[in-house]
């Protein structure tokens, strides 16, 4: 009995936490940028991370000393963060949570957003948000899709559509482009148009994927369950390798 | 209502907690499956709180399990899941070099400012100067800040052996040897 009490701790404490994917959380001079699975980003002089259930902010005044200054107790199951301008997105496993940054080192509660229980990371830019929700063993729903929130009214997000997907992961955006991963059915090029509709433009089903950067207008980065790989993507229906990194078997 | 809900959401948590430290075998009334015995000759943990043991820069390896990416300056950084952190000098992205890897025992996450790198350490928030790498690594810890739980969860890399379930309490584990186990954790 305590054996399987064991494997279903595991399973909760682990859902979903493997893999993710990525897109530009934050960019600056004298910050990186991670990926939609990130955990941690970087605002000003603030480090906001999550854990599997709180937003922790820390002030980096002092470099080598980070003070942590706020505490935000959310939903169990939470999962990645993506911040935007003034604005904090945390994607947990039943939902979207949306922060308001203005004042740095106290995020401010906006709303959240409930759907079923997946995994699932969220990137945004403008007035729209992008929520990718897997199944797989460690998420509890068989749900995969991608979900459209329209975020212009940061109170009361709204779900414009969802697009059935085939085990979306990651997932980055770049001007009228969405790149989601697929997992280990590849990667996939959205176009998004006027009214917030997507449609599919390409489908590269060579290009594994978990989590991926888009870096500037040329340079994407990639991993996947076999390595890391990069690409140039300046031409989105002519994605080119450059070069990869295999992991040892 | 919010705190209603909040409480109510805890409960897992302390359940998980109380399965987390039962599943490590504590106390008498524990035994896998069939009921194993009490004590097996298996592998101990060798704990640390010195941070030399717990962070440090080594040589490039291999990735065995790429997780998080993240890109700074012309660094491109791969987390390797608990173990620490792939370093490439990505200058030329048809060529990435592999200069470090950066040792983080419970590393999961990463993020930098400033040549300051963040990640989470287990449950501890490390910073870590990448100005110092050419020399000794100058480094820090605030203990004690995150909840992951994933202390709990670091095994040996054999299979079927018995070992020593983690305490987190007593430090990070660094190392293990072979010893007599008490209530023995199994790895499958």
């Amino acid at each position: 009995m305590i054996k399987y009490f064991r494997y279903f701790f595991l399973l909760l404490l682990f859902a979903c936490e493997g893999d993710s994917d990525v897109s530009p959380s934050n960019s600056g001079e004298n910050t990186g940028t991670g990926g939609s699975l990130a955990r941690f980003t970087i605002s000003g002089d603030y480090l906001y991370a999550v854990d599997a259930q709180r937003l922790l902010t820390f002030s980096l005044e002092e470099a080598m000393s980070p003070k942590q200054v706020d505490l935000f107790e959310l939903d169990w199951g939470v999962e990645t963060i993506f911040a935007m301008d003034t604005l904090i997105f945390v994607g947990t496993q039943t939902g979207m949570h949306v922060f308001d940054i203005t004042e740095r080192s106290r995020p401010g509660y906006l709303s959240g957003f409930e759907h079923v229980e997946s995994c699932d990371p969220v990137v945004a830019q403008d007035t729209l948000a992008f929520v990718t929700l897997r199944s797989g063993n460690s998420c509890r729903n068989g749900i995969n899709r991608l979900d459209v929130l329209d975020v212009r009214d940061l109170r009361d997000p709204k779900l414009i559509r969802s697009i059935p997907m085939q085990n979306p992961h990651g997932l980055a955006v770049r001007g009228k482009h969405l790149f989601v991963c697929e997992g280990q059915f590849g990667m996939k090029v959205f176009e998004i148009q006027e009214n917030a509709a997507l449609e599919e433009i390409e489908f590269y089903s060579s290009i594994r994927s978990k989590d991926v950067i888009l870096s500037n207008d040329s340079l994407m980065v990639v991993v996947a369950d076999d390595g890391l790989f990069q690409y140039d993507y300046s031409d989105v229906s002519n994605i080119s390798l450059l070069s990869q990194i295999r992991k040892e078997f | 209502m919010k705190s209603i809900v909040r409480n109510f959401l805890l409960i897992p948590v302390l359940v998980i907690g109380i399965l987390t430290l039962e599943n490590c075998c504590y106390d008498d009334d524990c035994c896998y499956g069939d009921c194993d015995p009490q004590r097996e000759w298996g592998l101990k943990a060798v704990y640390s709180n010195d941070l030399d043991d717990i962070i440090a820069l080594e040589q490039p390896r291999s990735l065995v399990n790429p997780s998080k990416i993240y890109l700074y300056r012309q660094y491109l950084l791969v987390n390797e899941a608990q173990k620490g952190i792939h370093i490439f000098d990505n200058s030329d992205p048809r060529n990435p070099l592999p200069l470090h890897f950066l040792k983080i025992l419970g590393g999961n996450d990463v993020a930098i400012k400033d040549d300051v790198l963040y990640a989470d350490q287990f449950d501890n928030l490390v910073s870590i100067s990448l100005a110092s790498v050419a020399d000794k690594l100058e480094k820090e810890r605030l203990e004690d800040v995150f909840r992951n739980f994933n202390a709990y969860d670091v095994r040996p890399e054999e299979s079927e052996v018995y070992y020593e379930c983690p305490d987190p309490a007593l430090g990070t584990v660094i190392d293990w040897v072979a010893d007599s186990v008490d209530y023995p954790c199994y790895t499958y």
